[in-house]
């Protein structure tokens, strides 16, 4: 009788054991799982309100290294620059915010990544890979974007310079940042200049070219010369035929403007082709 | 004689059974295959992940790689709401497309003729926010999504 009392409870202990060792686990688990979502909820509404900041650095190598990934990662040569302007123009305009702010520790920061973005950016619009893979009126367009997007209008750097209480590490970047733009107005001037060149030694090659038939290598030089003109000849028929389009259109709209006009003559303006013409 | 055997077999039993819990528990421990202790992260192993650079380390940020996948770890130390870390990637901009969003993920591609897609996930804890941030080429996002959820999963904060 005693040994099988002794059994029961010896059975029902180690169940007991057993049915505690695996309850633990998940127990702990939950517990986890509450905590968090507490602390998620609980602290959303107070940052609520320091979104309204405009540079957080605490953010600021997070995004500076979004930023290198995504360049890094795109292969295409002016998909590239078109993102590198698009983040250099980002940083524009944090900077632009900071400056007129009087923020120049923020500014500080931010002012040594512009200043990296730009000069990246300077050296790949003069890189023979963008040279050969983007074509020439691209390359323009986008320089001109570019330095409309970096010439930080809404401040005036070099009176920023005068102040008293700038500190060293702004001073350093506005100097540099006004170096660069010194540096892009002088490369823009440059390549202006080169086009015109150019454009002096096409003409040349072209008259060489009618008199000396025979020579091959200026044949091959002539293909080259005359492949952006077709392009052109291309782009001026594309103009002329969406010209064409528009022409035809105002003219529907012309028409459907004096149906309309006999159908409501009392309110005046339904005669007047350029309100239905933009439909 | 016969209750005695009895009791030999049920000790037998639960020694198996403790034992045959402590087998499956060993058998959950896992790889650490990244540790940073200052920035108080343990990275487990999963699919061939390498470490590409750390890159800063207060706040902690690196890039990982497997393949053609990247993911960006960042420890901020602080809470973050998502809307924070979206203004300051300016993800409003014609840059991005958004594809989905969530109340603590974002998944964008960045312009349209490439093929980049980003996901970004955040988990907040009591002072700091876990940012995790992965880039794929749109082709093949499928095959990568396995890779990036076990990857998410391998992580461990033990501030």
């Amino acid at each position: 009788m005693m040994k099988k009392k002794m059994m029961i409870s010896v059975a029902l202990g180690l169940l007991l054991i057993t049915s505690t060792v695996q309850a633990a686990d998940p127990e702990q688990n939950q517990i986890e799982v509450v905590e968090e979502e507490v602390v998620y909820t609980g602290d959303m509404a107070g940052y609520q309100e320091e979104v309204e900041a405009s540079v957080d650095l605490e953010l600021i190598n997070y995004v500076d290294l979004f930023q290198a990934v995504a360049v890094e990662l795109t292969d295409d040569e002016k998909e590239k620059l078109l993102l590198l302007v698009e983040f250099v123009s980002q940083s524009n305009e944090k900077l632009e915010v900071l400056l007129q702010k009087e923020k120049f520790e923020e500014a500080a920061h931010l002012l040594e990544k512009y200043n990296i973005e730009i000069e990246e950016v300077q050296d790949l619009l003069s890189s023979d890979k963008v040279a050969q893979e983007v074509d020439d009126e691209e390359i323009a367009e986008l320089k001109e974007v570019f330095t409309e997007k970096t010439s930080m209008r809404g401040v005036n750097l070099q009176l920023l310079l005068e102040r008293e209480d700038l500190p060293d590490s702004a001073k350093a970047g506005i100097e540099k940042a006004l170096a660069n733009q010194a540096k892009a107005l002088e490369k823009r001037q440059a390549v202006q200049e080169r086009k015109e060149e150019r454009k002096a030694l096409k003409a040349e090659t072209k008259a060489s070219i009618n008199e000396q038939d025979d020579d091959k290598e200026v044949i091959d030089l002539e293909e080259e010369a005359s492949k952006p003109i077709d392009k052109k000849n291309a782009q001026a028929q594309k103009v002329h035929k969406k010209a064409e389009k528009g022409q035809n259109r105002a003219a529907e709209a012309k028409e459907k403007a004096k149906q309309n006009g006999k159908g409501n003559s009392d309110k005046g303006n339904g005669g007047k082709p350029t309100n239905p013409g933009r439909s | 004689m016969f209750p005695t055997r009895l009791l030999v077999l049920c000790i037998a039993l639960a020694l198996f059974v403790v034992s045959g819990c402590e087998s499956s528990q060993a058998k959950v421990e896992k790889v650490v295959f990244y540790e940073n202790v200052d920035a108080g992260l343990k990275i487990y192993e999963s699919s061939n992940w390498i470490l590409d650079s750390e890159v800063s380390s207060k706040p902690f940020n690196a890039i990982f790689k497997q393949d053609n996948v990247r993911v960006i770890v960042s420890i901020v130390p602080s809470v973050k709401s998502l809307d924070q870390i979206k203004k300051e990637l300016n993800l409003d901009r014609d840059y991005v497309q958004l594809i989905e969003e969530t109340a603590d993920s974002i998944s964008f591609q960045l312009n349209e003729k490439e093929s980049i897609r980003s996901d970004i996930y955040l988990e907040s804890k009591i002072d700091e926010t876990l940012v995790l941030t992965f880039f794929t080429p749109v082709e093949g996002y499928e095959a990568n999504q396995e890779i990036m959820e076990e990857f998410k999963n391998q992580i461990e904060l033990t501030y």
